[in-house]
């Protein structure tokens, strides 16, 4: 009966200096935190839902007002970048080309934010519906919502932008 | 953590294995008396989960209080019946809000050991429970950080919740002084109505664990106190049989 006893009191002790010690990890948020807007840029005469590739050549986008850029001096038809979690519509400029700085355009856009529970570690998170966007036409033709919920599915184009 | 539980469940398992090594040669050697012992004694014990009391000391969030009552029924069946209640509270930079709750289990454990006298209240067992909690849970405030334009903080109004769930569960009982037991469970529990708690479920639940898992495992080590009655065990004597 000692021999329980005492095994019995061992196995005790562990499990509650395991659980103990599992409750006093840090509980970390392993998830984005934040959506972002995928937008991709095409040649203007598509009219279909695939469309072709625009590269631009030496692209700068970023937030107007701010001296935030998502991406500075890039080659590529394909851009990430937030939204305002504070405000339900965000600016963005785009200059395809670097050494062409009066090619920049403006893109407005106009959202409804919702939030969205994550985890308890990470708490909550916006994802956005998109209702409108607005554009400048100095280097872009046209330019329209794709996909309206702004969601943590990276795959997704939001938004096309025809130059 | 799965790796821990899995380790718990092993040493579990050998040690109800060792357990009934240790008992057998003793059924071995009464069999020659040849008498069974036939129930006619009852039990009703008296538990309370000592673990959560000290885990109440080291662990700010929250508070759990559990207890469980068991009767002997016969045949080594035991009818049990587990309550408590609790408080948790989560504090982080992106969320903050609390809950309590109250629990009731209802369910059976069956003893793996045989009794091998009437005195002989020593056991391990496994089980099954039927659990049901009501939750209430506070308002809570989260943080939603921009680290370009600022933050945002909103409230999400507070609610009831009622969460059922289902147990296997095993362990031991041990009679360290007359009437007076120390044993443990571990618990594998399965959450039956996980999908009403994707909108910010609460945070701890007494007597089930982590809101926001569908599936968990836990123990209790219980310190418990056994009232018996009808004292007088009938002995039926091996002719009796013929």
């Amino acid at each position: 009966m000692t021999k329980y006893v005492f095994t019995f009191i061992s196995l005790s002790f562990v499990l509650l200096i395991i659980s103990s010690g599992c409750e006093r990890v840090a509980n970390p948020c392993l998830e984005p935190r934040r959506y972002l807007l995928n937008l991709r840029t095409f040649k203007p005469a598509d009219t279909g839902s695939v469309g072709v590739d625009s590269v631009l050549p030496s692209a700068i986008v970023g937030f107007i007002d701010t001296n935030i850029l998502f991406f500075d001096t890039v080659q590529s038809s394909s851009f990430r970048g937030p939204l305002s979690a504070i405000a339900d519509s965000a600016r963005w400029f785009i200059i395809p080309d670097t050494s062409d700085l009066s090619g920049r355009d403006t893109l407005t856009f106009y959202y409804e934010r919702k939030p969205v529970f994550l985890s308890t570690a990470c708490g909550y998170t916006y994802v956005y519906a998109l209702a409108d966007i607005l554009f400048t036409t100095n280097r872009i033709d046209s330019a329209r919502i794709e996909n309206a919920e702004v969601t943590n599915n990276t795959e997704i184009t939001h938004v096309k932008v025809f130059y | 953590m799965l790796r821990y539980f899995t380790s718990i469940i092993l040493v579990l398992l050998l040690s109800l294995s060792s357990f009934a090594q240790e008992q057998e040669p003793v059924e071995e050697e009464e069999a020659p008396a040849k008498k069974t012992i036939v129930d006619s004694l009852h039990q009703l014990r008296f538990g309370v989960d000592i673990s959560k009391l000290a885990l109440n000391q080291f662990i700010d969030s929250r508070n759990s209080y559990e207890f469980e009552v068991d009767y002997y029924h016969r045949k080594d069946l035991y009818f049990v019946g587990e309550f408590g209640f609790g408080n948790a509270k989560y504090d982080s930079s992106y969320l903050s809000y609390s809950n309590t709750n109250t629990y009731f289990k209802a369910g059976i454990n069956k003893s793996l050991l045989n009794r091998i006298s009437n005195k002989d209240w020593d056991m391990a067992f496994i089980g099954l429970r039927y659990g049901l909690a009501f939750i209430e849970r506070s308002d809570a405030q989260y943080t939603i950080t921009d680290s370009l334009w600022g933050s945002v903080t909103n409230t999400v109004p507070g609610t009831n919740f009622t969460a059922h769930w289902v147990e296997l569960t095993g362990g031991v009982r041990v009679e360290v002084v007359k009437q007076l037991f120390l044993g443990w469970n571990v618990r594998a529990k399965f959450l039956l109505n996980g999908n009403s708690f994707t909108e910010l479920p609460p945070y701890y639940i007494t007597g089930y664990g982590r809101g926001e898992k569908k599936s968990i495992f836990d123990y209790n080590v219980y310190l418990s106190y056994a009232i018996r009655w009808n004292a007088k065990p009938k002995v039926k004597q091996p002719e009796d049989d013929n």
